[in-house]
């Protein structure tokens, strides 16, 4: 710790990178770990919560924008990730090809960022409370009569399901948009803090269902709460699916330790670490053999302007 | 020594001239307040956080009162420091642990997200209420009272014409202290399904990138607890705004009613170590220790560094100023503290970055600056309630005008075998604020330094239980040690 504290921050006398990273820290350790062990370069960390919300690193970020202290930004979710691009914060890394991505969603078409495994939204049942032939299988029977009051989803004002909710809006357009709002407040969904907490809350059974994403499915399942996962609409578009990103930060104080962790991170083999590890479930790459449900998803930078304007209609009517 | 006085102050109204500023470019820049005041979320967040806090505040404030009065029938010095100690080390117990004991409660379970909110928080601040009841019980003026009783006055008479008007301002301020630390919290009303302001407050941020919005849409708390505090200041004591003091009042014998709630309460601690040990014995003590160990080191050095500096601090700017600064100087210093206490510790951590980002000159050395500095800043205006809250009376040592000593000696001999007891508590108290403080931990760590909070909150996601009650048990068993030696080193006995 001594040495932390009087260490030098030149990139030339010390062989170091700082990540700010929102990937959970029980994941993203053990990336850095092994980056480490094969570089040799020493991994400096700032790991966010779930709980910290909208005050986490991208704040950190945008207030450290005259002289960014990180060098790179790992990000769980796109959204975000666009946005601090949209702000110039990024620098652009070219050395990279982008034909080995399965959607031009996946990479920021000015290179300023791109993406790292896929989680995808999914509906969860809690399989003491729902017999396995009443499991829902599509996204809009949530909000039918059948199920009011009795489904839970995290704030669509935050994290992932604003991202999905905004996606909703684009996809489905204003009119169709507003319908669709109308009718959860009719359902009485129930709306909690985060995608962990409905988890939780439909394992203990105080909601029979909940739609999260499939990492916390997973975490659930593993961790012995009688929930079974759902991946909804698959005879049509499919689950929605969120993409992990990475960026280089503008100015970073470390660029050559920076761009070596983008080229250590952005393998289809560290992307299946981090499938094997549960911090993602399918892959961004056309190399990928994993079966994989049917998912869609849309360009995090199209979606940003849906983002402010979803969210003003999600205020008016829920 | 005035000198340093008005620098601490100054430096520390910092982080709010900037969130001022903000605000003001908000203001100006035609954003609008009335629009962030009407909306139906908001409105019906507010109104619930209004509810969970003033319940669970009043519930907390009554259950002490019974606890504080059992304290009060115990004679011996051991009973009583067993007491306090079992009252820090449950304040201690994060929420959230209370939380997942509390649901192995059957009935906790049938109870809709409000009550089960008022619960844990009930349960969380039931130690502080009581250890502020005890410091407002023990100092009433044992003068009046013998005046009282030798007239034979009523007790209502006796309550309403001495007692109250001594203590007035001091329940006040509890109160404020209590509701407040439920206000800002969101976390477990929110795992509750019980949706708070807080948690609304950091929705709105979702789409604020300018600080001025920011720092805007923390004006309707700012403003709901600025109101409470003046009116508590000015409604309740006029002139009270002082760090003066009162008369101790004598103990009686021991009695039952102390020894059964002091076994209650060590009944209550057993039961959550218990749960916590168990929990975490489902993994090796082996793996957990690896696991943990870095963490646990780095996270409790600067807990302890940040509590003892932040008490330090407090005790020297408390003793200028009641040395050298007028009345002014204390109400503008109170209102700077009471505004601290509600502001949202994100903004105060970003308030910070900024200053540290205009400054422009980062190093190692800075980074940690200025996150020791965020703590100390989150910490101090809690500081200073406490010592307000714990004062102990003071008496005009005459004998020093006739024999005169150096001040580090007065300091040394009388004010600290004199004061020992009450900061060791408000010491353990920092520690815990510090040690559960999340904001300061994720906005101006600086890299590479991880704190144990950022790992419990990471390990939940996963309900890694073991790892999260073994960190939990690490630091009520380390705030043990800390009282047991704090207690050895002291010479004084707690009276």
């Amino acid at each position: 710790m001594l040495t932390g504290i009087l260490g030098c921050s030149k990139e030339n006398t010390t062989k170091k990178i700082i990540i700010y990273t929102s990937v959970d820290q029980v994941y993203a350790s053990k990336i850095f770990k092994d980056f480490e062990n094969k570089t040799g370069i020493k991994v400096l960390a700032v790991y966010d919560t779930e709980a910290s919300k909208a005050v986490g690193l991208e704040k950190r970020l945008l207030m450290e924008k005259s002289h960014p202290r990180a060098d790179i930004f790992w990000n769980s979710e796109p959204i975000r990730t666009a946005r601090l691009a949209k702000q110039n914060l990024f620098k652009p890394y070219t050395n990279i090809s982008i034909q080995n991505y399965q959607s031009k969603n996946y990479y920021d078409a000015n290179y300023k960022w791109f993406g790292i495994g896929k989680r995808e939204r999914v509906i969860i049942v809690n399989t003491q409370l729902v017999k396995k032939d009443a499991y829902p299988k599509l996204l809009e029977t949530l909000w039918s009569k059948k199920y009011h009051h009795e489904v839970a989803i995290s704030s669509p004002y935050i994290g992932t399901a604003a991202t999905h909710f905004a996606a909703l809006y684009h996809a489905l357009g204003k009119k169709k948009f507003i319908q669709l709002l109308k009718e959860i407040k009719v359902a009485q969904v129930t709306y909690l803090a985060g995608n962990s907490v409905v988890k939780d809350l439909v394992g203990e059974g105080k909601y029979p269902i909940g739609l999260v994403d499939s990492d916390d499915a997973l975490a659930g399942i593993k961790a012995g709460l009688p929930i079974a996962m759902i991946p909804y609409n698959q005879n049509g578009t499919g689950t929605f699916s969120i993409v992990g990103t990475v960026a280089q930060l503008n100015y970073a104080p470390h660029p050559k330790a920076a761009e070596r962790f983008i080229q250590y991170l952005l393998t289809p083999e560290v992307e299946q670490k981090l499938i094997d590890l549960g911090a993602v479930q399918y892959s961004v790459f056309k190399q990928s053999k994993s079966k994989e449900p049917k998912q869609w998803t849309e360009s995090p930078n199209l979606l940003l302007n849906d983002l402010e304007d979803s969210y003003t209609l999600m205020k008016e009517i829920l | 020594m005035r000198l340093l006085t008005y620098s601490v102050l100054v430096l520390f109204s910092l982080p709010m001239l900037i969130l001022c500023t903000y605000l003001s470019i908000g203001i100006y820049e035609g954003a609008n307040i009335l629009h962030s005041f009407m909306q139906d979320s908001f409105l019906v967040a507010l109104k619930q956080s209004i509810i969970l806090s003033s319940f669970s505040t009043v519930l907390a404030l009554m259950a002490g009162l019974l606890f504080a009065k059992a304290f009060c029938t115990l004679k011996h010095t051991v009973l009583q420091t067993l007491y306090l100690l079992v009252l820090v080390v449950l304040f201690m117990i994060q929420p959230i642990m209370i939380l997942s004991v509390a649901k192995q409660v059957k009935l906790f379970g049938t109870l809709n997200p409000l009550s089960q909110s008022i619960t844990i928080a009930t349960l969380h601040l039931l130690p502080i209420a009581t250890l502020f009841w005890i410091s407002i019980y023990r100092y009433i003026q044992t003068e009046a009272l013998s005046i009282a009783h030798y007239l034979s006055t009523t007790k209502w008479s006796t309550y309403r014409y001495i007692i109250f008007p001594q203590i007035r301002l001091r329940i006040g301020l509890a109160f404020l202290f209590l509701f407040v630390l439920v206000f800002i919290d969101q976390e477990v009303p929110s795992i509750l399904g019980y949706r708070t302001y807080t948690e609304e407050l950091l929705s709105q941020m979702t789409l604020m990138e300018e600080m001025q919005t920011i720092v805007l849409s923390a004006l309707p708390s700012f403003m709901l607890v600025g109101l409470l505090s003046l009116g508590i200041i000015f409604g309740f004591n006029k002139n009270a705004v002082s760090f003066s003091n009162t008369i101790s009042l004598n103990i009686q014998s021991d009695t039952p009613f102390g020894k059964i709630t002091l076994a209650a309460l060590y009944l209550w601690l057993g039961a959550m170590l218990f749960i916590l040990l168990k929990t975490s014995l489902a993994v090796s003590i082996k793996i957990l220790f690896n696991n943990n160990i870095e963490v646990i080191l780095q996270t409790l050095s600067v807990a302890v560094a940040v509590s003892l500096c932040t008490l330090v601090l407090s005790i020297l700017v408390q003793h200028m100023l009641k040395q050298y600064a007028s009345r002014t100087v204390h109400v503008i210093w109170a209102c700077v503290l009471l505004c601290y206490l509600l502001l949202p510790h994100s903004l105060i951590s970003l308030s910070l970055l900024n200053i540290y980002q205009k400054i422009g000159i980062f190093s190692s050395v800075g980074d940690f600056v200025i996150f020791f500095l965020g703590y100390v800043f989150v910490l101090l205006p809690i500081a200073f309630l406490l010592l307000f809250l714990f004062a102990m009376q003071e008496k005009k040592d005459y004998f020093l005008d006739f024999f005169p000593v150096p001040i580090y000696q007065r300091w040394l001999k009388i004010t600290l075998p004199k004061q020992w007891a009450v900061w060791t508590i408000i010491f353990l108290i920092l520690m815990t604020f510090t040690l559960n403080e999340l904001s300061v931990s994720i906005l101006l760590v600086p890299p590479g330094f991880e704190t144990m909070i950022v790992k419990i909150y990471n390990l939940l996601h996963y309900g890694d239980k073991a790892n999260i009650a073994f960190l939990s048990l690490v630091q009520i068993l380390f705030l043990i040690g800390c009282f047991a030696i704090l207690s050895f080193l002291s010479k004084k006995a707690i009276r």
